[in-house]
């Protein structure tokens, strides 16, 4: 009689789009046989502990096994520790401790986002011995959001220090050494953010060089402020591709994630992850070069700022110290660089693509090999291994003889360097692509 | 385009989204082969979802079917047959609770439990390629309706 209504009770499930887990609950009120076992199904689908409540224990005494397995497969399916303190355990049935390993098994905290109350699942991750995970913080034993930072008027870069100093500023030089610098070093030690501590802190090492190769070039408090936000947008991370999310770039598009979820998905294969990591880098390069686009325009707008009061028979040269001075104390951040399209066409010709797979290949099988040796180790640590052991022996560990080349690619060095050689690199992003697509493949 | 306007306005046009919809339907249950790919976990659910699974589209498309002829009896009852524009909306309106049950299914509903598994691949999967491709089916056909009538 169960399989027959079993068998009704397929096709009926899809007469309405109710989801599953309530549709079953309602056939558990027809199922006299065993509504114990259909009520924790109901629940476990549902993934609401409140529905175990309805698993009675018929049976039992003293405990109640199906009612903690309940909440033990609820755990294991959301990740969700929370729900573990509900587990009463005793006699042949399971332990708090055995639902918590198994809500922890191939989970992390950050799977909290899906839970029903987050702040208490991040708090149960917590109270175990792990973090709260990004964007929250522990207070009193409980994980709390991360408050945003403080906006204290006068505090940190945008205390408007130039203002305050305006009366004694003339030239650069007297911004460099005079009572701005002082203001300007109080800011920098109640700096706060990090990257923001750093952007001002290039900007006080460029005023301060300035000030010995332009001491005669005038200034305006105005000039100091624009400089100063030049400086700090050109170590804003937002654009960085350091903090490209690999998940975003590769996530398939509506029609591949419906085909996929109804033919199903192949299994990726040693190829394909090599393939996504040309893709993450190839996606990253743009990004790069857009960075290296808006650096240009903040070493032009740097020389327009300074040279915007200096007459014109003096503006070449002093446009020149400037662009000195600036990559010398900024570095990458105001370097010209110009290699990003040719490093997005090296890898755009079939023959040419097939040895940037190899080398993706190489570096994924390396790491592998790294990672599985030294069981205990950092990603970074294992990331920087990788690519001293891909460098040193691009071709360790390569499967069959009838490999491509792929070693060339390294040979040729950065496409910086590559002149008009198709095979290169741009080092400032391969690597960064290479190790971020490891990391999110083999989550 | 008459005829093709003629047909539009007929019973053989549902009835041939539905007959697209049965098909597809049953066979994505042959291309797919749930009973070899998947995961139910439960042997005595998947021999009864391996039975049904075939029986989901030809019974969905009759219920289809029967919401049609029910939306264009409240049609006539407030004398809109003569709408044009209204056919292909009618047989979407009766394709739209497949589609919408076998998208929650396919691309929402969790897989937690042997249950939930069977529903989803023996019959979710092949209900939205069914409807998706009976939809197409619909908008395909009723592209005459945007031409101008020849007179």
């Amino acid at each position: 009689m169960n399989r027959l209504r079993l068998l009704f009770a397929l096709p009926l499930t899809l007469l309405t789009s109710a989801c599953l887990g309530d549709l079953v609950e309602f056939f558990c009120m027809m199922d006299a046989s065993d509504p114990d076992h259909c009520y924790q199904a109901a629940a476990v689908q549902s993934s609401d502990p409140e529905d175990c409540d309805n698993v009675k224990g018929a049976g039992f005494s003293g405990s109640n096994p199906p009612k903690d397995k309940c909440y033990l497969q609820i755990a294991g399916n959301t990740g969700d520790p929370s729900v573990c303190a509900s587990v009463q355990g005793g006699f042949m049935s399971y332990s708090e401790e055995e639902c918590v390993r198994n809500a922890m098994q191939g989970h992390s905290v950050e799977d909290c986002k899906d839970a029903a109350d987050e702040l208490r699942c991040r708090s149960a991750w917590a109270s175990y011995g792990k973090d709260c995970g990004e964007g929250f913080v522990a207070q009193q034993g409980a994980c709390v959001p991360k408050p945003p930072p403080e906006d204290v008027p006068g505090k940190g870069a945008d205390d408007d220090i130039e203002s305050k100093a305006e009366a004694d500023l003339n030239t650069i030089k007297d911004a460099a050494t005079g009572k701005y610098m002082e203001l300007l070093t109080q800011a920098i030690d109640d700096e706060e953010d990090d990257t923001k501590k750093l952007g001002l802190e290039k900007y006080k090492e460029f005023l301060e060089k300035s000030g010995e190769a332009l001491d005669t070039v005038a200034t305006t408090a105005d000039q100091l402020k624009e400089l100063k936000r030049i400086f700090l947008d050109a170590y804003d991370p937002a654009m960085s591709v350091e903090n490209m999310r690999v998940d975003k770039i590769l996530e398939p598009g509506l029609f591949d994630r419906v085909s996929g979820r109804i033919f199903g998905e192949d299994p990726p294969t040693e190829r394909s992850k090599a393939e996504d990591a040309l893709s993450v880098y190839e996606v990253m390069l743009k990004r790069q070069g857009d960075n290296d686009f808006l650096q240009q325009g903040r070493l032009d707008r740097i020389k327009d700022v300074v040279t915007s009061k200096v007459k014109d028979d003096l503006t070449g040269q002093v446009k020149d110290k400037i662009t000195a001075v600036a990559e010398g104390v900024a570095g990458t951040a105001f370097a010209t660089v110009g290699i990003v399209d040719h490093a997005l066409s090296s890898f755009q010709e079939a023959a040419q693509k097939e040895m940037f797979i190899g080398l993706a290949a190489s570096y994924n099988r390396q790491r592998d090999a790294i990672a599985a040796s030294n069981p205990g180790l950092d990603p970074e640590e294992i990331h920087r291994r990788t690519v001293a052991s891909v460098r040193n022996d691009p071709y360790q560990d390569v499967p069959n003889a009838g490999f491509v080349k792929f070693g060339n690619i390294l040979e040729n060095g950065d496409c910086k360097d590559a002149g008009d050689n198709p095979l290169c690199i741009d080092n400032r992003v391969f690597w960064t692509a290479m190790d971020k697509t490891y990391r999110h493949t083999r989550k | 385009m008459r005829p093709m306007r003629r047909f539009l306005a007929s019973g053989w046009y549902p009835f041939l989204v539905v007959l697209a919809f049965a098909g597809t339907t049953a066979g994505m249950v042959a291309v797919i082969d749930p009973a070899a790919t998947s995961d139910t976990g439960n042997g005595t659910i998947v021999r009864y979802a391996s039975v049904a699974a075939w029986a989901v589209g030809p019974v969905l498309a009759l219920l289809s079917l029967l919401l049609m002829g029910m939306l264009n009896g409240i049609r006539r009852l407030f004398k809109a047959r003569g709408a044009a524009w209204l056919h292909p909306v009618v047989v979407l309106l009766g394709l739209s609770p497949w589609l919408a049950f076998g998208w929650q299914l396919t691309m929402n509903e969790p897989r937690h439990t042997p249950i939930a598994r069977a529903v989803i691949d023996f019959a979710g999967r092949e209900m939205l390629a069914g409807a998706l491709a009976a939809s197409l089916l619909t908008v395909l056909l009723a592209v005459p309706l945007l031409l101008p009538k020849r007179r």
